[in-house]
């Protein structure tokens, strides 16, 4: 029995102390998009991932990132703010579009979305979108829908996602009839179609920020130049992700 | 008064707890009583694997639960296109879904407390009403339950208490919808995504602390009652 316990003890505290893995706290929209980066990398990682929000909450309350990827400016500045990253260490990552999906059997079609579409009545049912309360995707979604006017008759119909991913699991399962995701988001699923792409100037630029986490190690200053590097662009973009303007 | 010291969303957030656990621990008594005399009176072979699988969703992370329950008794699951058909119904995402959650996630914790109740109960007192001719269905309502009532409204009150703390399988299988799904547990967790709300989420924990004391206090009493009843009818 006492050997059981210190073992437990030994198993339990070595998960808690230094190890050479690289820790990323990462948005979830860039789950798929991040493993496939990684495995272009010689290091071990361990992933956290979830909506911005909840990582920088995390990182406030003592989670120790070496990196960390955010999908809002304002998640990037609150972490800066609260001194959790690097000074200075912030930095552009990568560009994403949001669509509108829906489950792929669905009857909708594709459609040009412009101000003449009447987006409430085209579905019946609830919308399914990342939270807009702390979803860095809910916040673009519904600055989006407010540029066409179209918040108002829909905010009741929304169906909140913990998640990005959330809400496109959502949809996937036939729950909702349709959802705001990233087109990156729909690149990465075979059960959703995209039937309209938002243009960029109906919402804020949706870009990725990276920083270093506070007292980060030399490797995770090489692994973020390596995700800032052409090679990781490359593979951005081939899980549907938008290179940045000017680059 | 004490109304205009919360704001509707957190209002909403306890009429909704509040309404999802009442309802859960009220449905959940029912098949719990029955299958908790079965269980207590009746040997059978598998009857430790119907146990097990009874009290499954009480080892179960509430989240996979919340995920079965989506596959079972989803939009696209036959079950969930029959509902829809048939009555119109939707579990998933409203409201009775979020009952729903929380009843499965509470049956096991109210079925044992049933289930031990009934097995404690004196049985010769039950066989002496039989001889002195009561009905089955009499002897149950007159001895066994009055008997074992201590026990049940245990089971009750440990139903509602879980019910009340419901977050896996509430927010995988009914959301996280203001006004629908959206619990105390569901807003604390969301005010706690955004900067600058934990004021509210400190409001509502306190809440929650109320309401859950009041439950314990009232539940206690209404244990002594019985018991009292029990001391001196007996």
């Amino acid at each position: 029995m006492r050997k059981l316990l210190l073992l437990l003890l030994a198993a339990v505290s070595t998960a808690a102390s230094a190890d050479p893995a690289l820790t990323v706290f990462a948005a979830a929209s860039m789950a798929d998009a991040l493993k496939a980066v990684n495995g272009g990398y010689p290091a071990a990682f361990k992933l956290n991932l979830g909506s911005s929000g909840t990582l920088a909450r995390q990182m406030e309350q003592g989670g120790k990132p070496d990196v960390f990827i955010s999908a809002a400016k304002d998640w990037a500045d609150y972490v800066v703010a609260k001194d959790l990253v690097e000074k200075g260490s912030v930095k552009e990552l990568i560009g994403n579009a949001l669509v509108l999906v829906a489950p792929s059997d669905s009857p909708l079609q594709p459609f040009a979305l412009d101000a003449k579409t009447d987006l409430p009545s085209l579905f019946k049912g609830r919308l399914s979108i990342g939270d807009p309360e702390h979803v860095p995707a809910g916040k673009y979604g519904v600055a989006a829908l407010k540029h066409y006017g179209w918040f108002k008759p829909l905010e009741k119909r929304f169906l909140p996602g913990m998640s990005v991913r959330d809400a496109l699991m959502v949809v996937e399962l036939g729950e909702a009839d349709m959802g705001i995701v990233y087109a990156s988001d729909a690149a990465s699923s075979k059960k959703v179609k995209v039937l309209a792409q938002f243009p960029a100037d109906a919402c804020p630029p949706i870009v990725y920020y990276c920083a270093l986490g506070k007292g980060a190690s030399p490797e995770a200053a090489k692994y973020q130049s390596f995700l800032l590097g052409d090679k990781a662009a490359a593979v951005f973009k081939a899980n549907g992700f938008a290179p940045l303007a000017g680059r | 008064m004490s109304v205009m010291f919360f704001t509707p969303a957190e209002l909403e957030a306890m009429r909704l707890s509040l309404l999802v656990a009442l309802a859960s621990a009220l449905f959940t008594l029912p098949p719990a009583l029955a299958v908790g005399l079965f269980l207590a009176r009746r040997d059978f072979f598998g009857k430790s694997l119907l146990d097990g699988l009874l009290c499954l969703p009480l080892v179960l992370p509430p989240v996979t639960t919340g995920y079965l329950l989506l596959l079972c008794l989803g939009r696209r699951s036959p079950v969930g296109q029959l509902l829809e058909a048939w009555f119109g119904l939707r579990l998933s995402f409203t409201t009775a879904g979020a009952v729903l959650a929380a009843m499965v996630v509470s049956f096991p914790l109210t079925l044992r407390a049933v289930k031990i109740a009934f097995e404690m109960v004196d049985r010769r007192l039950e066989a002496a009403a039989g001889t002195l001719g009561a009905a089955p269905w009499r002897v149950f309502l007159s001895v066994t339950l009055p008997l074992a009532l201590p026990g049940v409204l245990n089971g009750c009150l440990l139903g509602f208490a879980r019910s009340l703390g419901e977050f896996g399988a509430t927010i995988t299988f009914a959301g996280n919808i203001a006004g629908e799904t959206r619990t105390i547990p569901l807003a604390v967790y969301s005010m706690m995504q955004s900067p600058g709300r934990e004021g509210a989420a400190m409001t509502l924990a306190a809440a929650s602390v109320v309401i859950a004391l009041v439950a314990m206090v009232g539940s206690e009493m209404l244990n002594r009652r019985a018991r009292r009843k029990l001391a001196g009818g007996g």
